[in-house]
Formats: structure tokens, sequence, C-alpha cells
């Protein structure tokens, strides 16, 4: 055991955000082998990562960025063989509800822990395959249903093909291309829009490139870990483009459907880079779910995250957020605050703590806030 | 005469001609001149960074795909180079020349830009304009008219503010006054509970701000922040309420982050908590510079 201890503080971190537009990468295919961001970094991605946005505070002085670059790998600087990229990655949250009131509650969650596999078929890396396998964490509410889904978890397994300079094809289960890929899977761009941590399909999605523009179009059927009746087919798309190096406007449309309901999704979003390391994201939504044996609801969100640069591998987050299910005084303006602090204190982790504030303005009633505290830890190799 | 920019080169006054005619006449000047022009490329030399160096993408790297090769990581060295030549007092370059515009995302802001040549006041100062949104409870005595008790009501206030902003700064940390004004409404109570219940009651406010702000970058600003308000909210009186509204003036207190996303443009996320109920403020704004 402190062997296994000892090697996931040895190893290197592997995770990268959009909010590191603020370093001028706009593009997230430049470190993911996913091109629209989430799951494993690719080499670059993970050179990247330790040689400039993690913190040298815990590390010794003379400590070079090429060293860390180096150190990088799964196995630090042992090299593996080119056809083969192993990875791990684990996210554990405890939270607390309203800290010091009567009815505060303390969790522990397991969110995430992926082992990770990207196999190159060839050195220039045109066809890849990559897949993830790791746990879920069955939420408490389903843990006595006999019915309740597998604890574990193939969250993405596609074959990426690099058809040509602009064009990258992708084959099988992924996220669906739509909007910012925050991190927060609980932001209402996420979990409302029903694109969130566990909502990958299967399908065939295409990146074309073409400067400033970049073009995605994502056809999907559904997760086959669904029964057939749930499962949503449909299609998205989306177009960005770099206004600079630090900027990148973008829009989104998504709509598909299963048996009991039709999906509508409409967003515009901004990726906005401003001194080194700071980021400013935005992103404005529309959702319309369409139940077929009920009334069709149009709601709406908003998500502007900001992160600051405090000193190299530490940083300042505020998001507020906005959401209203129906975009009418008939529910209520659910708004959110989330603010803290982000760090990459060394090579393989990152910890957040972050305060959630929750106020729901409704025209019945005056109700209190919100309060959540959170801790995170994620460790990558 | 000032050199309005440090690439401004030889000659430095009037034509060619003239300044042939000036050497012709006065060739003593020439050894001056000549000092002057080399000085010129000094400072050029000076406001430059040179060589940036890039950090091997990984472990052992792969071959790069076309989309990796786009943006390769780097450090950037500052070697900067440069030849000092002293002058006498009388011809040396204008200590304050005109600051550039920079267009790198990384360079400072413009009215930020400390040159090495500029002996400007160690304190500068932005004017600026603010709008805000703001959104806050309080707590509302209400007087039950039929058996002379009294209880507590729930308000929730949500408004817009427009106020004139001075800041006043130096390179690590700075202090801002706020005056403003603000208005939006008010709600209070639960619908059919029976109790005092009113919503979309309009209340207009007058405030005065004031921060103090460590500059954590040369764009972000964060530091503690004090609101002073008085306002008025036109509660309905009803038959079987009398409504008490908090007396005036009311104090918030704030974590202040300043965001400048641009030089004119700066975002304002602030949280804080009203001073009689510690309820979170939230404040959401833009400032907008005007000099």
């Amino acid at each position: 055991m402190k062997t296994f201890i000892t090697f996931l503080f040895l190893a290197n971190l592997c995770l990268a955000y959009t909010d590191f537009i603020g370093y001028g990468y706009s593009s997230c295919m430049t470190c993911h082998y996913n091109g629209q961001g989430n799951g494993p970094l690719n080499d670059y991605g993970r050179g990247v990562f330790a040689a400039e946005i993690i913190s040298k505070a815990l590390m010794t002085k003379d400590i070079k960025d090429e060293e860390l670059s180096e150190r990088s790998g799964f196995l630090g600087k042992t090299p593996l063989p080119w056809w083969f990229r192993p990875g791990f990655k684990y996210r554990g949250l405890w939270f607390q509800t309203n800290p010091g009131s009567e009815q505060s509650t303390n969790r522990l969650v397991h969110m995430q822990a992926d082992a990770t596999a990207a196999f190159h078929f060839d050195q220039d890396q045109k066809w890849v395959l990559v897949t993830s396998f790791g746990y879920y964490p069955v939420p408490p509410s389903a843990q006595s249903d006999p019915n309740k889904p597998s604890s574990w978890i193939s969250r993405e397994h596609y074959l990426r093909y690099l058809k040509s300079e602009n064009l990258t094809l992708f084959f099988g289960l992924m996220d669906k291309a739509f909007g910012i890929r925050t991190i927060d899977h609980t932001a209402y761009s996420r979990s409302k829009t029903e694109i969130a941590q566990n909502d990958q399909t299967y399908g065939v999605m295409a990146i074309f490139r073409k400067e400033p523009w970049e073009y995605t179009t994502h056809v999907f059927i559904g997760n086959f870990a669904q029964t057939a009746e749930l499962r949503q087919r449909g299609l998205s798309l989306m177009a960005e483009k770099d206004l600079n190096q630090y900027h990148r406007l973008g829009g989104s449309f998504l709509m598909s459907e299963n048996n009991y309901k039709n999906l509508t999704r409409l967003a515009g979003h901004s990726k906005l880079g401003f001194g080194k390391g700071n980021s400013f994201l935005t992103e404005l939504g529309l959702i319309q779910n369409k139940p077929k044996s009920s009334e069709l609801k149009n709601g709406g969100y908003a998500m502007a995250q900001s992160m600051a640069m405090l000193t190299r591998g530490y940083f300042f987050l505020s998001q507020a957020e906005y959401y209203n299910q129906t975009l009418s005084t008939k529910s209520a303006d659910n708004l959110r605050w989330t603010f803290g602090l982000v760090s990459f204190p060394y090579l393989k982790t990152e910890y957040r703590l972050t305060l959630i504030n929750g106020r729901d303005l409704s025209d019945e009633t005056v109700s209190g806030d919100s309060w959540q505290l959170h801790m995170q830890l994620h460790l990558s190799l | 005469m000032a050199i309005t920019h440090a690439t401004s080169s030889f000659p430095l006054k009037g034509t060619n001609k003239e300044l042939e005619k000036d050497i012709m006449k006065k060739k003593l000047l020439l050894p001056l001149m000549l000092a002057l022009y080399i000085s010129s490329n000094s400072v050029q030399a000076e406001q430059k960074t040179a060589t940036s160096k890039k950090v091997a993408p990984g472990p052992k790297a792969q071959p790069q795909t076309p989309v990796q090769k786009q943006q390769p990581p780097s450090i950037q060295e500052t070697s900067a180079v440069q030849k000092k030549v002293t002058l006498p007092e009388e011809l040396k370059l204008d200590p304050e020349p005109e600051e550039t515009k920079s267009i790198d995302n990384n360079e400072d802001l413009p009215n930020r830009i400390s040159s090495k040549l500029s002996t400007k006041p160690k304190f500068k100062n932005r004017k600026a304009f603010t709008i805000d949104y703001n959104t806050w409870y309080e707590v509302l005595k209400i007087k039950d008219k039929t058996n002379s008790t009294y209880s507590d009501s729930k308000t929730h206030y949500f408004g817009v503010g427009f106020y004139y902003d001075y800041t006043v700064y130096e390179e690590k940390y700075g202090y801002a006054i706020s005056p403003g004004i603000v208005t939006g409404n008010a709600q209070a109570g639960t619908q059919g509970s029976g109790e005092y219940y009113e919503r979309r009651i309009p209340w207009l406010g007058y405030r005065l701000g004031g921060r103090l702000f460590f500059r954590a970058n040369n764009r972000i600003d964060i530091g503690p922040a004090f609101i002073a308000q008085y306002k008025t909210t036109k509660w309905p009186e009803e038959t079987q309420y009398q409504v008490m509204p908090q007396v005036n003036p009311q104090y918030f207190i704030y974590l202040d982050t300043r965001w400048r996303i641009s030089y004119p443009l700066e975002l304002i996320q602030s949280f804080g908590v009203h001073t009689r109920q510690y309820a979170l403020v939230w404040r959401l704004g833009i400032n907008y510079t005007l000099n």
C-alpha cells in the first residue's frame, strides 16, 4: 500500500481545463486525445501541464521546467513503448451542506477512479484507440434498488482517425459535443443540459479545422448501457472561432430524442484569456425539454467562470450561474456562486477548496440561502 | 523636444536638410548627435525581450500531430542586451516618453507600464463608471395590529446600481471610493401563509463605498470593501400589519475582486455580508474606465 501511495505521489498529473486559454491554449485538441477535451491527455498536454501550470513551491529550487516536462509520463522519465499510453485518474470530494447549521451533513464521494489507455496504431498517431474503465459512484437513492446500476463503468472508448491536417474523426463512446466542458459536472450548463459526467453516447464525431474556425458535428445513437427506449439519439453541432490566441467564441446546437422526450439545446460561449494564467469563460444557453406525454418547457441558463492566477499553480476561482426552468416567473430563478481556491501544488495533484452559495428567488416566497463547502482531491497518472 | 516613441531615430530635430545646415554651421554638435542616436537605439533594445526557449513536450516525446504542433509551450527567457551611453543631462531623451499601447496579452496594461525611463509619480489613478447587480436579504419587523405582537419577516432585495469610481493605486496596492445610486425591487414573506406578503416593491438607495486592494497580478485586484447605504422602500401598509423597516444607514462588508479583461473594462465580482443579518450579499458588475 505504501509503495502504491508513493507511486501515486511520484507520478505525474494529467488534466487540463478550458481555463488554460489564459496560457494561450484555445484548442482542446492541443492537449487531449479527444478534440473537445475531457479524457486522457496526450504527451504534449502532459508536458505543457507539468512545465507551465503546476506550482514549483514544493520542489527543489533549481528544478527546470524541462525536467518537469520529461517527468510527466505515466512512469515519470521511464519511456513507454510508442504505441501505448496508460493513465489513471482519481477525483474525490468531501462536502458539507450548510456548514454550522443543525441540518448540516457531510459526505465523501469518490467521483471518479478511472484507468485509461491509449493505443497508437502508427507513430504519426493517425489511428488511436482511447479507452477508459473505472468506478461509478451509485447515488444513495439507488443503493437499495434491485436494478441499481453497476459500480463499474466505461466512460469512453473510441477510435480516433486523423484523416488530414484539418479533419479528425472519432468513432465510439464519448461525451456529446456541446458548449464549454467545464470540469464541474454539477454546473447548470452541464447538469440541466444533461451533458454531465455520465451522459456519454456512442456515435461519430467529426472536427474540421480551418483557421480561425473549428467545426464539430456529432451524430449519436445513445449509450448501450441504457435500455433502448431511454437512449437519446440525435446530433449536435458546434462552431468556434479564434478571434486571437486568447479569445475563442463559439456556438452549439443539440437535438435528440428517445421514447419519452425530445431535447433541444442552443448555446453561445466565449473563452477569454487575459493576462498570463487568467481566464473568463461565459456560456449562455436555452434548454427545451418536450416530454411526449406532457407540456413543453423552455428553460435557460447562464454561466460565468473566472479564474485568476495568484501565483504559479494557485488560482482563485469564481463561478456565477443562473438557471430558470421555464424562463418565467412561474419558476424560481436559481442563482449559484462558487468561489474558492484551485491549486496544483505538485506534479500529480490538484486540490480544490470552494464554497458554494445557492439562492432561489421566486415570487411566492423568500427562502434562505443554501451553502456547501467542498474539498476535492484529484490525482492523475 | 520630446521624442514621442522609443523607435524614433536620428534625425531628431527638423528635416534632414535643416539638420545638415545646422551641422555645417555648428560642426561641434555632430559628436553629440551621434551619441544621441546611439542612446535612442539603446532605449529601443531596453523595451525588447529576446529569445524564447521551447520546453520539450513530455517524456520522450512522440511525433506530434499537426494540431499539436500549433502551440508549443514556451518559457520566456529575457536577455536584453543593451549598450548604455551616458549623456550630459541637457541632451538626455525625454524622461517620460509616450507609453506604447501593448497588444501582448501577457504585458501590463497601458497606464500601468512602469518604464525604466519613467519618472511619473508612484501613484496613478483611474476614473470609472460602474454598473452592478446586487442581491441580499434583510429582516423586516412586522407589527400585528390586532394583538400588538411583533414578528420577523424575511425580505429579499435585488437591484441595479450606478456609481462613479475613483481609484488610486501603485504597483501592488491601491484604494478607491465609489459614490452611487441603486434601485430595484424587494419582496417579503410567503404567499398564502397568512403572514405579511408583498412582492415587487420598488426601493431606492444612495451608496458610498470604499475599498482597499491588493493587486494579485496586473489584471486582478482583490481586497476588502465597505459600503454605507441609505435607502427607502415603499412597503404597503395593510390593515392588519404595520411594517417597520430597518433604520438607515445600513452597512455591507465585501470581499471585492476586480478582473481587468481589457484596458477599459473590469469585471466586478464581490460577495460579503449585510452587517445586521450576516446574509450573503452578491455584487456582480462592470467597471468602465473613463481616463
